[in-house]
């Protein structure tokens, strides 16, 4: 699949990404996602129509545990690496319209 | 013994003088720190030294051995540890090398770092690495580059490249970094020293900021492979705090057959390995070493693995896409930075843009697009099946072979700046070490000696999952055969 990283696909992605970028990365970007793609786009090269994917190099079954209280992060501690906290909780902008 | 220079000795000389009491442990500590304070200025190892609780540390187990403990469980008592920044550290800021955690104190050791302070080992301070583990120079790191003890022009390879150069340059005995594409293989090449991934799974990832999980593995650096195997078999056991983490016995390296072990082995070498992008100081070195391996009774098969010059596409597809999922944690509203927005998409968007450096913001869009409608199935999806393929390379040439032998790095040691420019000369450059990640297998580097420009080649021993002890045995004997490097005295 033959892609054209342009500006505007690169600002789209960032977009999705939750990625603010400057304008004057915007450019050296496309350039350099588009060599990048260019290789990747090398895979088309194989027949892969009857292989099964690897989504994890074990062969792992869900592993369970007893579901016994253990001592694990307290509260505070976590808290304390906040930004913003208040009362236990979070601090963010109002995202709810009134 | 007498050792004047607590420097010159392997973690496992330090351990001995220490348990014999040739040595305290505050002693050895304070030589590490004096040698940090001469040379790091110029080597740039750390990001963080922590004189004062080594030196804690270390008074504690001086006062363990004037109580009379034994330490016969504490096998890492009397050697210092540095620990790569990625790796979570109580109390001691963990920063990945980001503007994003420049700030961030854990409030709990990594699964790794609790199993070295509990073997006795001496955390000297947090080294200095690719932003999240992303590169392979050190120069990703947005505080400061690292140079290579052997020469301060060049890069000492990355992305672990501070844990690298602390052992290279005799700052700490041994040092953890983190290897998901080669991150620990590829810097031990280019310093010199010995680097271990061992199969993912065998080691807990639990407190190792995520950056691709399907291929993350802390691994271990040290002067030689026994203090390699000294730290791994600390390291590696099952963790309930981490699902891949496997509960399988870790067998023990067999170090007393030095190089007899050689004898009848089948070195299978895979000639996509060896191909023209290869330096002449790396082809020459890995042709000596092959050589001698063969004079004392390996069986050299020559093998195909054909799937070999996909690792780099498919495997630019698959981390970018997990380190895209994994970063979007980093979003100013729990921890690390925040940059003030009107609202929550400002926020985030603000926050991210100012975290972040150039690198990780490539493959954070590299994943995303890869991940995104109508792009899925041709990118990812294509390269999980690759991925596939790659692995039955591994499992047809280990029907035939003990071992796999290649170069490492296809070349040695580059100056800093040289592949900064083009973000895929440094992606190819990882060829050799990116398809043992992707397949999960053990993969060790050992240092095979210099080459014409002075700097040192790497060789790349490769055994079946879960073989470490297998490929920490090879490897000593390997070691025995060619000799030890002396590594730069920096003085």
């Amino acid at each position: 699949m033959a892609i054209d990283v342009t500006p505007a696909r690169v600002r789209a992605t960032a977009d999705l990404a939750r990625l603010d970028l400057r304008d004057d990365e915007v450019g050296p970007f496309a350039g350099q996602l588009q060599k990048i793609l260019d290789h990747i786009a090398a895979l088309e090269a194989l027949d892969v129509s009857a292989v099964a994917p690897t989504s994890h190099v074990l062969d792992l079954a869900c592993p369970l545990r007893e579901d016994a209280p253990a001592p694990g992060v307290l509260r505070d501690e976590a808290m304390a690496q906040a930004p913003r906290s208040e009362q236990g909780a979070f601090v963010v902008p109002q995202f709810v319209d009134e | 013994m007498t050792v004047r220079d607590p420097f010159a000795m392997t973690a496992l000389d330090a351990v001995r003088a220490f348990r014999a009491r040739e040595r305290s442990a505050v002693e050895i500590t304070r030589s590490a720190l004096d040698r940090v304070a001469r040379h790091d200025r110029a080597v740039g190892a750390f990001l963080r030294v922590d004189a004062e609780g080594a030196l804690a540390a270390a008074a504690t187990l001086d006062a363990r051995l004037a109580a009379g403990d034994a330490m016969t469980d504490r096998p890492l008592a009397g050697a210092v540890v540095a620990v790569k920044d990625v790796l979570a550290t109580r109390g001691l800021r963990t920063t990945c090398a980001s503007r994003m955690l420049e700030h961030y104190v854990p409030p709990y050791d990594a699964w790794t770092v609790a199993r070295l302070r509990d073997a006795g080992a001496v955390i000297v301070g947090k080294t200095n690495m690719d932003e999240f583990a992303m590169g392979s120079s050190t120069e990703n790191s947005a505080f400061h580059p690292t140079r290579n003890p052997w020469d301060l022009t060049r890069t000492p390879g990355g992305s672990s490249g501070g844990s690298a150069a602390a052992v290279a340059a005799r700052f700490a005995h041994a040092a953890l970094g983190t290897d998901t594409g080669g991150s620990v293989r590829q810097p031990a090449a280019l310093t010199g020293i010995v680097g271990l991934k061992p199969t993912y799974g065998r080691v807990s990832r639990y407190g190792l900021v995520a950056f691709a999980s399907s291929l993350d593995v802390v691994s271990p650096f040290a002067q030689t492979v026994a203090d390699a195997a000294l730290l791994y078999e600390s390291i590696a056991g099952p963790d309930a705090h981490d699902a891949t983490s496997v509960d399988r016995p870790v067998e023990r390296a067999d170090l007393s057959r030095g190089a007899s072990v050689l004898k009848g082995l089948r070195v299978g070498v895979p000639r996509e390995y060896f191909g023209d992008g290869l330096d002449a100081d790396v082809s020459a070195g890995l042709r000596r070493a092959l050589d001698q391996m063969a004079a004392a009774g390996a069986e050299l098969v020559e093998l195909s693995m054909p799937h070999t010059s996909h690792a780099v596409a498919t495997y630019y597809v698959l981390a970018p896409a997990e380190a895209s999922s994994n970063l979007a944690r980093f979003d100013g509203v729990r921890y690390g930075l925040r940059a003030d927005g009107r609202d929550l998409r400002s926020l985030y968007g603000a926050t991210r843009d100012r975290g972040f450096g150039p690198e990780v913001k490539r493959r954070i869009l590299l994943g995303t697009f890869a991940l995104s409608a109508g792009y899925f199935d041709a990118f990812y999806g294509r390269a999980q099946k690759v991925r596939t393929l790659i692995a039955r390379d591994f499992t047809e040439a280990f029907a035939k072979v003990d071992v796999l032998a290649t170069p490492t790095s296809p070349t040695v040691a580059f100056k800093l700046g040289e592949r900064t420019a083009d973000p895929l000369a440094m992606y190819l450059a990882d060829v050799c070490t990116l398809p043992a990640s992707l397949v999960g297998v053990p993969a060790l580097s050992l240092p095979v000696g210099l080459g014409a420009s002075g700097l040192p080649v790497g060789l790349q021993l490769i055994a079946p999952a879960f073989e470490e002890a297998r490929l920490l045995t090879v490897a000593h004997g390997v070691e025995e055969l060619l000799g030890r490097l002396s590594l730069p005295s920096l003085d």
